[in-house]
């Protein structure tokens, strides 16, 4: 059996939102198995689970999209991607992952989360646990994962290619790329997090992530 | 003379032109309206395809999850908590079992390739469970055998008039449930189910005035070869299905 990551966080708070109470069950304790000493709260509803969030930000929300707006409605996709949006229209850096057996219906999503600062990645429930679990890691360090049918074509943004240029090209760090470009750190971070995601590189043992986003945007033609 | 001819031969001219046209007209009529039927009733059928698919993303594979999580958590814990899991586990794979017999009988009816009126028993008690509506079943214990396409479309549309009747009770300020009964017999060489129900007048002459009844119709016709009819006697409303 594949072994649970090291995760770089220890006693994140965790909001879990789910509808059936089994699976409830079922994340919540898969994610004590890596993160033992987390704070995890519940909602079954998408109501319950933005009243939670108001009360305070979470580390990482976790989120099934097919959900009810409040008890005793039926659970539909509609809700769960309008909880999503209001959640990044209102909480531009929080982490989410969205665990769901309907993941495609994210695609209607694509221009949010395409602007969204905080971490974004996608597990469908059919995945082993320590790969959902890689994922609930992912998104508490604030990376973007989304499946490759979402990501249709190469599509690079222009400040993206500018960052990409500046920092291989021009052999600048972080704190200088912000300086260059007129934006925060913070958004430096982001950009790489997007742009990792659109070339297909996530964290890899024994792989240098910005070297390989280096090596794979010269094989795109994006640097020279 | 010559011109008396010139004009009777002007009018036989114009009246086959007319007629002609009229008859254009309605085969261009009768078209667009079997065009729409059939858009309604595929439309029908992707929609019960839908909420199959649905049923299966909510239900099944959510109780899969939950179960092969259970699975893997309990493998890193080790064996003791594997025995005490294994009862809830056996629970839950019972579960999704049913599930999937449900599915698979809503995907293809119980008894279709065999018997039609153990297959509308078999429709019936389900629709029952799921509306709480009380229905009178009357099938003979012989039958001979019907194509299974044939069956389906049968079936299909016993299913459409009673969600009829179910969303007009529903949308009505009193929503009072009448009593249905379902009868089916050989009438010489033609079969015949005859859908009953008593005292929803409104309801009733709500149903047989909606598009959905026309569309319903004519697919029916289309499809099967036979006649979809109703008439009302007394305060009872019945649907004749003919094949």
């Amino acid at each position: 059996m594949q072994q649970l990551i090291m995760p770089t966080q220890t006693n994140p708070k965790i909001l879990v939102v789910d509808d059936h109470a089994s699976v409830l069950e079922g994340t919540v304790n898969s994610i004590r198995q890596q993160y033992a000493e987390a704070k995890i709260s519940v909602a079954q509803t998408a109501e319950k689970a933005l009243g939670i969030v108001k009360e305070g930000q979470p580390d990482l929300m976790v989120v099934d999209l097919c959900i009810p707006q409040r008890n005793g409605e039926s659970a539909k996709i509609e809700t769960g991607l309008q909880l999503l949006r209001d959640l990044m229209q209102h909480y531009p850096t929080l982490n989410l992952m969205i665990q769901s057996a309907n993941t495609a219906s994210l695609v209607r999503l694509k221009p949010a989360i395409n602007a969204h600062e905080g971490g974004f990645t996608i597990a469908a429930k059919s995945l082993s646990l320590p790969d959902m679990l890689t994922r609930v890691d992912w998104a508490l360090q604030g990376l973007v994962f989304t499946p490759k049918e979402m990501r249709s074509g190469l599509e690079m943004k222009s400040e993206w290619l500018q960052m990409l240029k500046l920092a291989f090209e021009g052999g600048l760090q972080d704190k200088a790329i912000a300086e260059q470009m007129n934006i925060s750190e913070r958004t430096v971070r982001h950009y790489w997090t997007k742009i990792q995601d659109a070339l297909g590189i996530y964290p890899d043992e024994g792989k240098n992530i910005r070297i390989h986003t280096g090596i794979r945007a010269r094989q795109e033609g994006l640097i020279d | 003379m010559i011109n008396d001819w010139a004009n009777h031969h002007t009018v036989v001219l114009y009246v086959a032109a007319f007629t002609c046209s009229g008859i254009l007209v309605f085969f261009y009529m009768n078209f667009y309206q079997v065009r729409r039927a059939f858009q309604w009733w595929s439309g029908r059928q992707f929609r019960q395809q839908w909420l199959e698919s649905d049923r299966i993303r909510n239900s099944v594979m959510q109780d899969l999850f939950a179960l092969y999580r259970g699975i893997e958590i309990s493998q890193l814990q080790g064996a003791d908590t594997i025995l005490q899991n294994s009862k809830i586990w056996l629970e839950q794979a019972g579960q999704i079992q049913r599930s999937l017999e449900q599915l698979s009988h809503h995907l293809s009816p119980l008894f279709l390739e065999d018997s039609l009126p153990l297959a509308i028993q078999a429709t019936i008690s389900d629709w029952q469970e799921k509306t709480q509506h009380s229905i009178e079943v009357k099938m003979p214990s012989d039958w001979q055998a019907n194509v299974q396409e044939q069956n389906q479309m049968i079936l299909s549309t016993l299913v459409e008039i009673l969600h009829m009747i179910s969303s007009h009770q529903l949308s009505s300020p009193d929503s009072v449930e009448y009593p249905i009964q379902i009868c089916l017999a050989q009438r010489g060489n033609l079969a015949e189910l005859l859908i009953q129900i008593e005292g929803a007048q409104s309801e009733g002459e709500a149903i047989v005035c909606s598009k959905e009844w026309i569309y319903l119709r004519r697919c029916f016709h289309y499809l099967t070869g036979g006649k979809c009819t109703y008439r009302y006697k007394k305060d009872t409303l019945t649907w004749c299905l003919r094949w």
